[in-house]
């Protein structure tokens, strides 16, 4: 359990650093409400992947067995 | 392109997105006459079938820079957006502008070579011809011819046949056997009518379609579940995707397929779609949330609707019309109803009669409707605007903010790319849009979900920013809290910000490079 929690907490950091980094230089091109805004938002970006990194990476693993079935069972359908 | 020497502008339509477009011009100093065929203004809330109303929320359905009183009843019943309406009009000083039962009979290019066009119209009996600088189509995505699919034997029907039009009351539907064709919001509702009133009551479709509840499992508002930036990101990517959407489609697919499977799960179980109909069939649509919700039969049906099912007092047919019989209908499924009387709630066709033959030929015949550059203009067409012809889930806002766009645009703080690059840009759009979103004859025209994507696109456009929430949460609120036109009220005001005026600058110096250059 412990394992699965920290390897969603990295995971969800990695993804969020890249996606704060992203909005950080976005909202800083676009010149509204200035860099602490733009820090602000990348804060929030970064924080709000990492807390939520091991939920998401439990709905994915969710979401790729379920979408495994169902390409399965397309396919077989499709074949019949 | 670019707007040049502008000064008289032809708004044709004086409902939602004609007011809208005649307030903003005006404030900006723009001789604008806005040509109505009605003596009332509103467009389709000047007249609508009975107990019509606005679909969503009362909050998502208002001028930004102009509220609802707060007493309004929610879901705004017609006649009461219509008075709202004539007070917007009244509070803006656009009444002078209207010319109410005026129809507009052509648009042809100006005899004198300006730029512009020149507008016939027809006003009890007497026929004027007018040029304007800049003309603004703001009739909306229907016009005003009923769509009734010709079924065979129409002639041998002994009962009557109405469109969803007709029905101005319900009195038309008392005490007979009522079938209703379609599934989408008209039809629903009418069927409703019919049930409150009739005897037998009969629902025909061909195919079903997830349905919009207006709450989430009765308890949460649907826009926290649909009208968000997350939910945005979990849709089928825009046209140009950002990194995160392009993730999310790829790597994170997983995440977005299990997310609209819940939503359907959410569905089935709150409508009861597995509820059995005529032929053992049933209400669940054929294909998946995520696409169904493109297509021109997305609605948010009143409360009762798929319970009256459910206790048969309406029974439902997936199935098409063979013929009309002598006494009713045979439909496609080998059923035969006994009715005296057929309301078609199959909407409306889209048409342009007024546009002159080159018009037509340059907008062209595509079965999904023409394609614009930002659902808004033609290459070849210039001064020629479409303003509502854009299909939102907040269409009120959405008209706002085009015609803030166009106010911008004729300001020249929008840098508007050359006939080519707009060409490129809808050849894009119409790429796009083909290879995933379900055939209608207003696909080219469809954003509903996509509209924090489109409403960006054009704050962008103009320097304005697209992230709209405010406050200590505001990156919070940004990912979960739902858009509504308040979000949008400077905007709707046009207060220019500073990151704007900027924008404003750079793209007049840009512009005069270019134009130093040769290019512009």
């Amino acid at each position: 359990m412990n394992a699965f929690l920290l390897t969603g907490i990295v995971l969800g950091a990695a993804i969020g650093l890249t996606h704060a980094i992203q909005i950080f230089r976005e909202r800083i091109a676009s010149g509204h409400r200035g860099l602490p805004s733009a820090a602000w938002f990348a804060v929030w970006t970064g924080l709000l992947w990492t807390v939520f990194g091991p939920y998401v990476l439990a709905v994915w693993l969710l979401g790729a067995l379920g979408l495994a079935v169902s390409r399965l069972r397309q396919a077989s359908g499709s074949a019949r | 392109m670019k707007f040049e020497g502008v000064g008289t502008v032809a708004i044709i339509g004086a409902g939602v997105a004609g007011l809208a477009t005649a307030k903003t011009l005006l404030a900006e100093g723009y001789d604008c006459t806005v040509f109505e065929r009605s003596e009332q203004l509103g467009g389709v809330w000047a007249s609508g079938y009975s107990n019509f109303g606005v679909q969503v929320q009362k909050e998502l359905y208002e001028f930004p820079d102009w509220p609802l009183p707060p007493d309004t009843p929610n879901f705004t019943p017609g006649p009461v957006f219509q008075t709202y309406l004539e007070r917007y009009c009244d509070h803006f000083g656009v009444r002078h502008a209207l010319r109410l039962g005026s129809r507009v009979t052509r648009i042809e290019r100006r005899p004198d070579a300006r730029p512009g066009w020149q507008i016939r119209s027809e006003a009890n009996g007497e026929e004027r011809t007018e040029p304007f600088d800049l003309v603004v189509v703001a009739t909306g995505l229907y016009s005003e011819t009923p769509n009734i699919p010709d079924c065979p034997g129409r002639d041998a029907f002994a009962g009557e046949v109405l469109h969803i039009s007709d029905l101005k009351t319900r009195a038309p539907l008392a005490g007979r056997n009522v079938a209703v064709i379609g599934y989408g919001k008209s039809a629903t509702d009418a069927a409703g009518e019919a049930a409150a009133v009739g005897k037998d009551v009969h629902l025909v479709f061909r195919d079903a379609h997830w349905p919009v509840p207006r709450k989430l499992a009765g308890v949460l508002p649907f826009k926290w579940g649909m009208l968000n930036r997350l939910t945005a990101t979990l849709i089928p990517p825009y046209m140009r995707p950002s990194p995160v959407a392009r993730w999310v489609h790829g790597l994170g697919r997983p995440l977005a397929w299990i997310f609209w499977r819940l939503v359907e799960l959410l569905l089935r179980v709150q409508f009861r779609l597995n509820t059995r109909i005529a032929r053992n069939q049933t209400l669940l649509p054929k294909h998946p949330v995520e696409i169904d919700c493109f297509g021109e039969s997305t609605m948010v049906p009143r409360p009762d609707f798929v319970g009256l099912i459910h206790s048969g007092r309406i029974t439902a047919h997936r199935a098409g019309i063979e013929r009309f019989t002598s006494a009713g209908l045979a439909l496609s499924d080998g059923d035969e109803i006994g009715v005296d009387c057929v309301v078609f709630g199959t909407g409306w066709k889209t048409s342009h009669a007024y546009f002159s033959d080159e018009i037509r030929a340059i907008l062209g015949d595509d079965d999904d409707g023409f394609y614009l550059y930002r659902h808004m203009l033609h290459p070849d067409l210039p001064n020629l605007v479409f303003i509502g012809r854009a299909s939102s889930f907040m269409s009120v806002t959405t008209y706002c903010v085009q015609a803030r766009w166009l106010a911008e645009a004729l300001a020249g703080r929008v840098r508007l790319p050359d006939q080519a690059a707009m060409r490129a840009e809808i050849a894009l759009m119409q790429k796009w849009k083909r290879s995933w979103m379900p055939f209608s004859a207003t696909r080219s025209a469809r954003i509903l979900l996509h509209m924090a994507h489109y409403h960006d696109e054009l704050l962008r456009d103009f320097g304005a920013d697209p992230f709209r929430k405010r406050g200590f949460f505001a990156p919070l609120k940004e990912l979960i809290a739902p858009y509504q036109p308040a979000d949008y009220r400077d905007i709707a005001f046009g207060k220019l910000q500073s990151a704007q005026a900027k924008h404003a600058n750079a793209t007049h110096e840009t512009a005069s490079r270019d134009l130093k250059a040769g290019i512009g």
